[in-house]
């Protein structure tokens, strides 16, 4: 007791800021991390669903080649972090889902589904994940997700504007050897 | 201790005694049990017991960084205690630092882990991927250079 009486209360206080600090800096340090961790697992998981529904598109025996074409440089586009917030950016400021390779996607996707629901099905999920996965992987788009990144989502043609735009993407990489693969617009 | 076979659907359900409550449903016996288990099956369904549904309460309530704000306020209050009572202040405050040093020590360690293995999860699935979207372009490539090329080029000009 006679050490707690001689203690300066200064002292005692700013022990215990120091002490809050530095718990309270460790502390958000730690959530990070685990937040971080839950990140990567969701994406890991998302990746592989859209590996799954990519193989179980391109390994089909009656699907056309432009369209396991298409999906091979999607997950191609997607895959490479800087094209990837890129197309972001891309999606977020411009109204692609206007853009004739949007409305390509949607009519190649209602043809499909027409024929196999279950193919079309596993074509959407692919893109779908593996947006959501690479959204998740990518520190560096996090400042997009968290400004407009939810109504990519919100609209859901907003899924074709996603894949129009990667498509534009990959056709400027291979400086239009794909010309040929353009979806015709509606 | 009681061991019983069960075949059928079961549900479980923590009594917060230890023991389970086994809902046993099926064309021959319909009805509620409270039954003993061996401990290898009380290890393999742990029940939560009291002191650790109030602990989850806590760390719940107290947000994303419970654990860690809990455990700072327990050594708080404890280091206050200790010079309370008499200890030296330096020495309650320095020993309070380092048994919360230690506590962040062993989880940076451990969250890290976490994180590098997740990472290593990832980049395994990416690599994965990655392979196979290659084998695939390469086979399309292949297919159209094949559809491309005359049906009798590679066997040279005859003179």
């Amino acid at each position: 007791m006679s050490h707690f009486s001689e203690l300066d209360f200064s002292t005692l206080v700013a022990l215990a800021a120091v002490f809050c600090a530095l718990s309270a800096h460790l502390s958000v340090k730690l959530a990070r991390l685990r937040r971080r961790t839950v990140q990567l697992k969701t994406a890991n998981d998302l990746l592989k669903e859209h590996y799954t529904a990519l193989q179980k598109v391109v390994d089909h025996p009656t699907i056309p080649e432009k369209y396991k074409e298409r999906l091979l440089h999607f997950s191609e586009i997607i895959s490479d972090e800087k094209a990837f917030a890129d197309l972001l950016q891309q999606v977020v400021q411009e109204d692609l889902y206007r853009d004739n390779e949007a409305k390509g996607y949607a009519k190649n996707l209602a043809q499909l589904r027409a024929q196999d629901p279950d193919l079309a099905e596993a074509f959407s999920s692919a893109v779908r994940s593996g947006v959501a996965a690479m959204m998740l992987r990518y520190p560096s788009v996090e400042e997009i997700l968290e400004s407009t990144m939810a109504r990519v989502y919100a609209a859901p043609r907003r899924e074709g504007a996603v894949f129009a735009g990667a498509m534009r993407k990959s056709r400027s990489d291979h400086h239009n050897d794909h010309d040929h693969l353009a979806v015709a617009p509606a | 201790m009681a061991v019983l076979v069960l075949e059928g659907p079961v549900s479980r359900k923590s009594t917060g005694t230890g023991a389970l409550k086994l809902h046993y449903n099926s064309s021959l016996y319909n009805g509620t049990k409270l039954i003993m288990l061996r401990s290898f099956d009380a290890a393999v369904c742990p029940v939560d017991s009291v002191s650790s549904q109030v602990y989850n309460t806590i760390v719940k309530y107290l947000g994303p960084h419970g654990p860690d704000a809990l455990l700072a306020f327990v050594i708080f209050a404890g280091v206050l205690g200790a010079i309370v009572g008499g200890l030296d202040p330096y020495l309650a405050t320095g020993f309070g630092i380092a048994i919360y040093g230690l506590y962040i020590f062993r989880r940076w360690g451990a969250e890290r882990h976490a994180e590098r293995m997740a990472e290593t999860e990832i980049a395994k699935t990416e690599l994965e991927l990655q392979r196979y979207r290659e084998s695939q372009l390469l086979k399309i490539e292949r297919a159209k250079v094949k559809a491309l090329s005359p049906p009798h080029a590679g066997k040279g000009d005859k003179k």
